[in-house]
């Protein structure tokens, strides 16, 4: 307790020594996009929003918005931001509080609402900038607040990959908000690996930490202009920067923590399935806005990547029950669960990029795939002595690292991100190993090689220098009364 | 005897042509390289025809004035203006052009020829 204290007494000793510099950067504008071009043009010429505005100028000399910002764009990205949200609070919170024993249900909810509380306020002060803003390093961004009125009505940029995208016509507070529920969603994920036995104190003091130090550095080298994005790496909404990254620290953090009790490893029956399908529902459906969302506009591409993430969600679960029918000899509601679970992971990387006939072929890797590493991997007696108490590992990391490969096979050229005019026409595509370049597989396994071993040795060194102050796991004592023990709540009222 | 001085005769032609052949191969660039120094590539848009220069100076070894990485493959700059990466194909002629994005990187494609020309 005295230890935890003394952190904590750390982590805001060095916030208040932030503060100063964070007010004498607060009235920072965002950085401007591009610098003027050279050897080609810009790449694609923005969306006209400005006569609209004019338009509506009244005779008293006001007008609704700037000329930068185009209505639909900007409802759409908030809209998409707010499906992801939803599978946050309260998609993944009713999931594990559905999916874990009786008596973890309130722990295991509170969790994902306090993670996505707490990234939130780590985001908005210093953790956007480190993954959007301004190049620190060649994978990390200045740590800066995005918290000023001229941050947040400023025309929304991402400096580092300005280039490669056309300007953006919604504003900071959109775009920061928008990425910080894929932030949020990435530790809530990872949560899934230590229900039922992490200490909450652990879990309040590791999620600021994991994000700042580990979050950013995947989100800036791959999202942010980083050095994977300039080398050609390619992530539509997240396979590495949230799943395969959700998955490997998740395994890491279980190892470290340690298993839950043995009576709860042996038997840990979900307490509400109905609700698990509630938020399994909500899950998917809010993918739309998780991949639809990214491509910053509501164009054509948008819309190929919200019916690939649906066509490939499908065929998992579809192919994810045939498995274990095949195993098992009988279909299993949260074997589908999960097999809904890795298409939607599988396509995140892909669902721009690949046409629907790659949205299949990953639809049915994805059920085959992460399903043998779940019940034959995960289960053998090497994997099974860590504790991975809902699988992440399967359905997030696998399935999130053989999307990335599976992008560097499948991705159609013809799939246009963006349309390009003079010199950049017909727009930014990505060319898979299927259409003849097989360097970008290449690109595709040397990401995922740095996600992996940022995330694996970032999780591990975080715990480890966390457990010299605070308890990672629970006592034996509180493991066994659970939920009531460690909130004075229940999920379930005794009378 | 005409026969007997007839096959030295066609040897020896046949044999100083050959030579001759493979000193001029040796010294003549591989015809799969179209571009082995250009001055100036001019490249074109298959999709839109829009066509554009780029000056190479294999002295000082830069593209439009930016430091670039000449070989005999394959010549390759970063636009370190707006931060663009450009990859020259020698053999295929053909150019990409990596630019970073908020979804990693995304690609471009053109195609390049030498002209003589500079300026």
């Amino acid at each position: 307790m005295t230890r935890a204290r003394a952190l904590m007494g750390i982590v805001l000793i060095v916030v208040l020594n932030l503060l100063p510099w964070m007010a004498a950067s607060a009235q920072n504008q965002p950085a401007t996009g591009t610098a003027p071009a050279t050897t080609t043009p810009a790449p694609t010429a923005p969306a006209a929003a400005a006569p609209a505005a004019a338009a509506a100028a009244p005779a008293g000399g006001w007008v609704a918005a700037p000329p930068w910002l185009n209505s639909g764009n900007n409802a759409w990205q908030l809209a998409a931001a707010t499906f992801v949200a939803l599978q946050s609070i309260p998609g993944l919170m009713i999931l594990y509080a559905g999916l874990v024993k009786k008596k973890w249900a309130i722990n295991s909810a509170f969790m994902v609402m306090y993670a996505f509380a707490s990234v939130l306020v780590v985001w908005v002060l210093w953790a956007y900038n480190m993954s959007f803003g301004p190049k620190w390093f060649p994978f990390l961004g200045q740590p800066g607040p995005a918290t000023s009125a001229g941050f947040e009505l400023g025309q929304a940029t991402v400096p580092e990959a300005a280039s490669g995208m056309p300007d953006l016509t919604f504003p900071m507070a959109t775009m920061t908000y928008f990425q910080f529920v894929f932030a949020a969603i990435t530790v809530i994920i990872l949560g899934g690996s230590v229900l039922g036995r992490m200490s909450f104190k652990a879990w309040v003091i590791f999620v600021p930490l994991w994000m700042t130090f580990i979050y950013t550095i995947g989100a800036f080298s791959i999202w942010g202009g980083g050095w994977l994005a300039a080398a050609g790496a390619v992530d539509f909404s997240g396979g590495y920067v949230i799943h395969l990254a959700a998955g490997v620290s998740g395994f890491v953090a279980a190892s470290v923590v340690g298993p839950r009790l043995q009576a709860d490893r042996d038997h840990f029956p979900p307490n509400n399935l109905l609700i698990a399908l509630t938020g399994a529902g909500i899950l998917w459906l809010g993918w739309n806005g998780f991949n639809g969302g990214d491509p910053y506009f509501a164009n054509a591409n948008a819309g190929g990547a919200v019916l690939n993430t649906n066509i490939a969600t499908a065929v998992a679960l579809m192919t994810w029950t045939a498995m274990d029918s095949m195993a098992y000899g009988r279909p299993s509601i949260v074997g589908a669960i999960n097999g809904m679970i890795a298409g939607l992971v599988g396509i995140t990387p892909a669902a721009g990029y690949v046409n629907g006939w790659g949205a299949i072929i990953i639809g049915l890797c994805a059920g085959i795939i992460p399903w043998f590493s779940m019940n034959k991997l995960q289960k053998s007696a090497l994997l099974s002595k860590v504790d991975d108490t809902l699988g992440v590992l399967s359905t997030h990391g696998v399935a999130g690292l053989m999307g990335g490969l599976l992008t560097g096979v499948l991705a159609d050229p013809n799939m246009l991100v963006y349309i390009g005019t003079g010199s950049n026409a017909p727009g930014a595509s990505t060319t898979g190993w299927f259409y003849g370049n097989f360097k970008q597989f290449l690109l595709q396994a040397e990401a995922a090689g740095f996600i992996i071993v940022l995330n694996a040795i970032g999780t591990y060194v975080i715990l480890k220098v966390m457990s010299f102050f605070v308890s990672l796991r629970m006592v034996d004592a509180t493991l066994q009364a659970g939920d009531n023990a460690v909130h004075g709540e229940e999920a379930y009222s005794p009378v | 005897m005409p026969i007997s001085l007839q096959i030295p005769t066609v040897t020896a032609v046949t044999a100083g042509l050959s030579i001759a052949a493979i000193v001029l191969a040796m010294a003549a660039p591989p015809s799969s390289d179209p571009v082995a120094d250009p001055t100036r590539l001019r490249c074109t848009n298959p999709a839109s025809g829009t066509t554009w220069d780029v000056a190479i100076d294999p002295v000082k070894r830069t593209a439009d004035s930016f430091p670039a990485e000449i070989t005999a493959r394959s010549i390759e700059w970063r636009d370190l203006a707006r931060g663009g990466r450009y990859e020259f194909d020698r053999a295929s002629g053909e150019l990409t052009v990596v630019y970073a994005s908020s979804m990693g990187g995304t690609f471009l494609k053109d195609q390049c020829r030498a002209v003589s020309a500079v300026g």
